[in-house]
């Protein structure tokens, strides 16, 4: 199995992945930071032409479409309900308000997670598996906890395989799925018990093959692919690092506090908006399966 | 431990495997609950708290890197599931089924007040399941946000944590324990004879 990883020939691509953790890092750093949406909203702009570089941007807007229900349900619920907002921005049908301390939380942390879930798109989309695990081992992290990262992408479909038979063998000798709920509880240990077995079995395998390959012994360790940092990397370092005091300075000596209402009410229909459009999008090929089928 | 070194090394990818195809079966079955912790607490009875520990962080971990970052968090709830689970392994509750079941409402019920917090400061309430709407339903009908998430989640973590508790007790009754590196302690603690197993 693969992760999000997408090869493209692109400079965020070409860079080492340790760069990459510590982008995340400085990235997760700076958005609890600030305590303003609007800050929060520069940074989320700011990582648009990252995700253009690295010429991802229909994979990126895919992937970000789940954590927008994660936002409309933040700055809804919260806009409305959350018992510190004070005064009212804004008002919808039936006396609901939207209270401006209330919005500025729940923008805060919707826009976190945003924040945050691009810089892991791009991480994640741009990096390697194999390569990760080396960039890992030359931080000095154990050579068995890389494998064993490493191995999960390989083992999973294996395991998913073998439970895909299992089930169709118990099928095959009676096992009703449509029986009452108790009924299928009990169901659940025929079903896992020769899975369980299956993954021992497997799990043997694999470490008589890793015994065989001297893997407990001491030694270096070479592996296929080669991570090297290039002056790519210390001109993204010391950008970061040069952002990072910039932030720093702003958040505590000074004040700056650029949200305005309109900015709330704005972002909160932009919010709608945009989930808006992926419902539709949902619902248009739900709709256009039943047609088209 | 060096001993069983590698087999430790293919034991917990196998566990991060189970969590995963976990929800398959449960999806064919089409029960309610995620059973996403068997693998976890599977390892955690099979080779010790630490491992079972290492196996919920990088279950999440893994579950980050391949559909959203918004797992991550909630590993703190694996890691106290796993250490729970190894806890009454050692208490000896796993002889009886009741006394599996109650330890599977307990786990249940300390990893819902973890993951309320985890969602609580992090998400401000929400975790990207199905559950999200009750939460967001109970809000409105005006609970506070922190025992709304609470409500909501409780009553399908307990039933989740039972359920995972329940199997891996029954598997390991009927499980040819002597291929395990600690079988004697299994066979003590599930209150087998020594030559159960051996016949499957």
């Amino acid at each position: 199995m693969n992760s999000l990883y997408i090869a493209r020939e692109s400079m965020i691509h070409r860079l080492d992945p340790r760069t990459k953790i510590l982008f995340v890092l400085f990235i997760v750093i700076s958005s609890f930071l600030f305590k303003d949406p609007a800050m929060q909203l520069i940074l989320l702009i700011g990582m648009f032409p990252l995700v253009l570089l690295s010429k991802l941007v229909k994979q990126y807007l895919m992937s970000m479409q789940f954590l927008m229900l994660f936002v409309v349900l933040i700055m809804t619920i919260h806009g409305i309900y959350n018992p510190i907002g004070e005064t009212p921005v804004f008002e919808i049908f039936g006396g609901l308000t939207f209270k401006y301390e209330s919005l500025v939380y729940a923008s805060v942390m919707s826009f976190r997670i945003l924040v945050i879930g691009t810089a892991a798109v791009i991480f994640v989309m741009t990096t390697h598996p194999s390569d990760l695990a080396i960039a890992l081992m030359k931080w000095k992290v154990p050579h068995s906890i890389a494998f064993m990262f490493l191995s999960t992408f390989q083992i999973i479909p294996i395991i998913a395989r073998e439970a895909k038979i299992v089930m169709e063998a118990q099928q095959a000798r009676c096992l009703d799925v449509k029986a009452n709920i108790f009924e299928r509880v009990k169901h659940l240990v025929p079903l896992f018990a020769p899975l369980f077995i299956i993954t021992f079995v497997k799990v043997h395998q694999l470490s008589y093959v890793l015994e065989c390959r001297a893997f407990s012994r001491n030694g270096v360790k070479t592996s296929l692919r080669e991570t090297k940092i290039s002056s790519l990397d210390y001109m993204f370092i010391s950008g970061m690092l040069v952002l990072l005091l910039t932030e720093l300075y702003l958040s505590f000596a000074q004040q700056i506090s650029l949200t305005t209402s309109n900015l709330l009410v704005s972002s909160l229909f932009a919010v709608w908006a945009v989930f808006f459009i992926v419902i539709v999008k949902f619902v248009y090929k739900k709709v256009s399966v039943f047609i088209g089928g | 431990m060096r001993k069983n070194s590698s087999f430790i090394v293919a034991m917990i990818p196998a566990g991060i495997a189970l969590n995963w195809v976990a929800n398959s079966i449960v999806e064919m079955l089409k029960l309610p609950i995620f059973l996403n912790n068997i693998g976890t607490v599977l390892n955690a009875v099979v080779l010790g708290p630490i491992y079972g520990i290492v196996t919920a962080l990088m279950t999440n971990t893994i579950l980050g890197l391949v559909v959203r970052w918004t797992y991550v968090p909630f590993a703190l709830v694996g890691a106290a599931v796993a250490f729970m689970a190894y806890f009454f392994f050692k208490k000896g509750w796993y002889k009886k089924t009741w006394k599996v079941l109650a330890a599977g409402a307990i786990a249940g019920a300390i990893g819902a007040v973890i993951s309320t917090i985890i969602s609580v400061y992090v998400f401000g309430g929400f975790s990207g399941h199905a559950n999200d709407i009750f939460t967001a339903g109970l809000v409105a009908a005006g609970q506070q946000i922190f025992s709304a998430t609470f409500i909501a989640n409780l009553p399908t973590t307990i039933v989740d944590k039972v359920l995972t508790f329940w199997i891996v007790s029954m598997i390991l009754k009927i499980f040819p324990v002597r291929f395990l590196p600690n079988a004697k302690d299994i066979r003590e603690k599930l209150g087998l004879s020594s030559g159960n197993g051996a016949a499957l």
